[in-house]
Parts: C-alpha cells; sequence; structure tokens
C-alpha cells in the first residue's frame, strides 16, 4: 500500500523572499484514513548540504495531533503562517550550503512516517565564486 | 511490500537502507544493558566489598568508580533514546531552540535572538581602541604551536634527564649499564635540538613584535564600508606587508570514528599593501585605509558542523625572521535587506 501523499503550497515560493516576509500556505494530506495518521507536524526550517554534517535550526513548528481539540481532520486542508527570520540567508557555496524549506512529516501506525517538503529562497546572496588574486 | 532485514547497511546520498527503528531500539537495548550492568555492579561491590569492610578501610568506596560509569553511560543513553523515540528532527530542533531562548540563557547564547545562526559580535567589540571605535582580538595559532613545543619539551627532556640520572648513578657504583648509555643518545640529542628549536620558535614568536587592528565600527554589513587603522611594532625591516579581507567555509564530517574538518577559502579581498619599511620602537608602523565589504557578500554562519568566516589577515616578510601571519576575525551580519545592497 502506498503511503499518504502530501501535498505542500508556499504562497509566493517562485520568487525569493525576504527577512521579515510572511511566509504562508497549505498543506493537505491525501490517500490515506483519518484514523490513520496520529500526528502531523509543520516546520519551516534551515538545513546545511555540502561536505559536513548537516545543521539543521527551525524557525517555526507546529504539531497537530487528533487531542488539539480542532474541528478540522488532521488530513485536511491547512493553513500555516510564519515571519521569516534575519538569517542565515539561502547560500550555494564551495562546500556548504544553506537550504530553507517547508517541511511536513506524518506520523502514521506502526512507527511509519511520511515527509514532504517545500524549498523556497530567504534572500539574494549569489552563489560563492572564488575570488583570489593571483 | 515488506522490507527484508539486513545485516549491512548503506547510505545512499542522505539515505540509509537499513531500518531507523531497528537502530533505534539496537541503542536501547545496548543502553540499558550497560545500565543492568553498571547496576548490578554496584550492588554486588556494596553488599559483598564496601559494607562489610568500610569501617576498617574508608579508601574502600573508591570500588565504585568502576561500575559507575557504567551506569552513567548506560542511564544517559537510555534516556536519550527514550527522548528520540517517535521524535522528529525538527522537533528536537524546535525544543532546543525554546530552552535556549529561556530569559537566564539568552546572553551567553552563541547567536544573538535577532539574528539565529550568526555568531555574536559582543566578544570582538569589548576592547575599545584608541584612535577608532574597537581594537579587534587576534586568534593566534602561534601561541597553542608555543605551548605545544613547551610542554613537549618538558616532558620528553625531563624523561631523558630522569633516565641519566639513573645511568649516571649506575656508573658512580661500578656497576655501569652500556645498553642504557647507547640507547639514551640518541634521545639525549633529540632533546638538545627540541631545546635548540623551542629558543628558536619563541625568538620568532616574540621577535616580530605585536600586531594590532582597529575598526570604526563593528558588525559589518556587506556593502558598507569601514575605516581600519593598521599597526605593527618591533624592531624590524619589513620588505611587505600585506592586509586582507577573507572569507572561509569550514566544515566538519564523520569519517568511520574521526571527525575531519575542511576549510575551503571563498574570498581572498585585497585592503592593504606595504612595501620597505623600517619599524622601530620609538617609531611603530602605523597606517590608516579603508575596508570595504562586498556587497552580496554572505554574513558569518555558525552551526555545529559548518561555519562561515570572515577575518582580516596581515601577512609580513621581514628581513631575518620567517614570514609572520596574524588573523583577526571579524563578524558580518546580513543586511537589512537580505543580501541585496541597496
Amino acid at each position: 500500500m502506498s503511503g499518504p501523499l502530501i501535498s505542500i503550497v508556499v504562497q509566493g515560493a517562485h520568487r525569493v523572499m525576504q527577512p521579515g516576509d510572511l511566509l504562508s500556505g497549505q498543506l493537505q494530506i491525501d490517500s490515506v484514513g483519518p484514523d490513520e495518521v496520529q500526528s502531523v507536524e509543520v516546520s519551516v526550517l534551515w538545513y546545511t548540504e555540502g561536505k559536513g554534517d548537516e545543521d539543521l535550526g527551525v524557525s517555526h513548528f507546529r504539531r497537530y495531533t487528533p487531542e488539539d481539540g480542532s474541528e478540522i481532520p488532521l488530513c485536511e486542508l491547512r493553513d500555516f503562517s510564519t515571519t521569516l527570520p534575519n538569517s542565515p540567508l539561502s547560500y550555494d557555496g564551495l562546500i556548504l550550503k544553506i537550504r530553507w524549506c517547508v517541511r511536513v512529516r506524518v506520523f502514521l501506525p506502526r512507527g511509519r512516517q511520511a515527509v514532504a517538503e517545500q524549498a523556497f529562497q530567504l534572500g539574494n546572496v549569489p552563489g560563492a565564486v572564488v575570488t583570489i588574486p593571483t | 511490500m515488506a522490507r527484508w532485514f539486513r545485516f549491512y547497511g548503506k547510505k545512499r546520498g542522505h539515505r540509509r537502507t537499513g531500518s531507523e527503528q531497528a537502530a533505534r531500539a539496537g541503542e536501547a537495548l545496548w543502553s540499558g544493558t550497560l545500565l543492568l550492568v553498571g547496576v548490578v555492579g554496584v550492588v554486588t561491590l556494596l553488599v559483598w566489598w564496601i559494607l562489610p569492610q568500610w569501617q576498617a578501610d574508608r579508601w574502600v568506596w573508591l570500588l565504585l568508580l568502576v561500575p559507575l560509569p557504567f551506569v552513567s553511560i548506560g542511564g544517559g543513553g537510555l534516556i536519550r533514546s527514550l527522548l528520540h523515540w517517535q521524535t522528529s528532527t525538527e522537533r528536537r530542533a524546535a525544543l532546543v531552540k525554546r530552552a535556549s531562548e529561556l530569559g537566564p540563557f539568552e546572553e551567553s547564547a552563541a547567536t544573538p535572538k535577532d539574528f539565529p545562526a550568526v555568531p555574536r559580535a559582543s566578544n570582538l567589540t569589548n576592547s575599545p581602541g584608541t584612535r577608532l571605535s574597537y581594537r579587534l582580538p587576534i586568534t593566534s595559532r602561534s601561541s597553542w604551536k608555543l605551548f605545544g613545543s613547551v610542554t613537549f619539551c618538558l616532558v620528553w627532556n625531563g624523561l631523558v634527564g630522569l633516565f641519566l640520572v639513573f645511568a649516571a648513578s649506575w656508573h658512580l657504583s661500578g656497576n655501569p649499564d652500556w645498553w642504557l648509555d647507547v640507547v639514551l643518545v640518541p634521545f639525549l640529542l633529540f632533546g638538545l635540538w627540541a631545546i635548540y628549536a623551542l629558543v628558536r620558535q619563541v625568538m620568532d614568536t616574540t621577535g616580530v613584535g605585536p600586531t594590532w587592528v582597529e575598526i570604526s565600527d563593528h558588525p559589518l554589513t556587506p556593502g558598507r564600508s569601514y575605516e581600519l587603522l593598521v599597526c605593527q611594532s618591533g624592531r624590524l625591516s619589513v620588505r611587505r606587508l600585506d592586509v586582507k579581507l577573507v572569507c572561509l567555509e569550514r566544515a566538519s564530517y564523520h569519517q568511520g570514528t574521526d571527525v575531519r574538518t575542511e576549510i575551503r577559502t571563498v574570498c581572498e579581498q585585497p585592503v592593504l599593501r606595504c612595501e620597505d619599511l623600517e619599524i622601530n620602537p620609538a617609531h611603530p608602523f602605523e597606517q590608516s585605509c579603508q575596508l570595504e565589504i562586498p556587497s552580496g557578500a554572505m554574513h558569518s554562519f555558525h552551526s555545529e558542523f559548518n561555519e562561515i568566516n570572515w577575518s582580516l589577515l596581515i601577512e609580513g616578510d621581514a628581513e631575518g625572521w620567517p614570514p609572520f601571519t596574524r588573523s583577526f576575525p571579524v563578524i558580518v551580519y546580513p543586511t537589512p535587506s537580505g543580501g541585496r545592497h541597496r
């Protein structure tokens, strides 16, 4: 049986976000019964890629469980929004890259999880080009 | 489709073919076993050794030093496994972030609240300058090298001296040990060379004289210019003195049980170049110049395994001395527009 289908829509993901901007969007979980979803976590986070081990920092985190008392089932369409911080900015370096994304993690029975993410760019830092005078 | 159990795991990019649940269960089992061994050890020692004998021998309590590490490592590992069970990395990171924002710890946090993952500038601005606002601290790797050399020299020559005393006493008592004498010769020669190298290193480190840098403002912002004052003292004939703005990427990664670090220079921008300087204690060299941070430059960044560091590098070449390098770290903050200079 295939896993849940997680849809994430970030408003303005096609453009470059700036520090202080309001990041908003919707998420929905399909192809799974409402009783199968134990909890849903929505995070706006940055992580590193490249030569070094991965570092991760969370700017926004929200966990939804059936015990929250919300009338909206966990897999139904849900809004999220957060104000983006001043740093760190997205960066494409030589041995280090910093990426921003919205990540949704769905917890299912028997320890199974499903993860989806939607990337976006924070800031206008150009990609690193080695500038060492000869 | 059910996944077959594999006896080995293979990493493919960011994914692993093994079962994360099985790995966590194995980790918890291992920690639990250590804890059990430690607890059994503590109870056994208490019942069979310590309690029956402690009145006769007060030092018997030291036996607890043997099982206590098992208890602490096993207990800590088990608690960590239980806390991480079914807890995502994002949730753990959010908990850490919330804990670091608590009032008592906010001022001592490594990064300011307004600029996450950017190092604090306060450590670099607590020394006022004489002519400009701040005097930058120096990162001196030569000090640590000197400390290491002194320690090695003391330990090596101390041991060699001890064996020399033994050899001399045996000679004086009429029972010389010629094998010891022969073996000691190369160790003694190496020890003498170590002393010579140490003296040379002390002269090289202290003979050039201190370098200091003052700056008009800090932290720095891309696209802005700052006034810089570079000073070099000592008694030197300097052929060349270069000041550069340098940006480095630093990445640490685990390779087996080793931790390796790779450093790559992203930007090296010349700031000042002076040639043919005569420096003496009465007239130290002083030069003002402008420091421009490139617009669009990436800000300073610090996380557990990855860093972006900016610094001012001063390289000098003086007659009769080996080339010297002095590094002064600076912090670059992001521009309010997020990297786009207006």
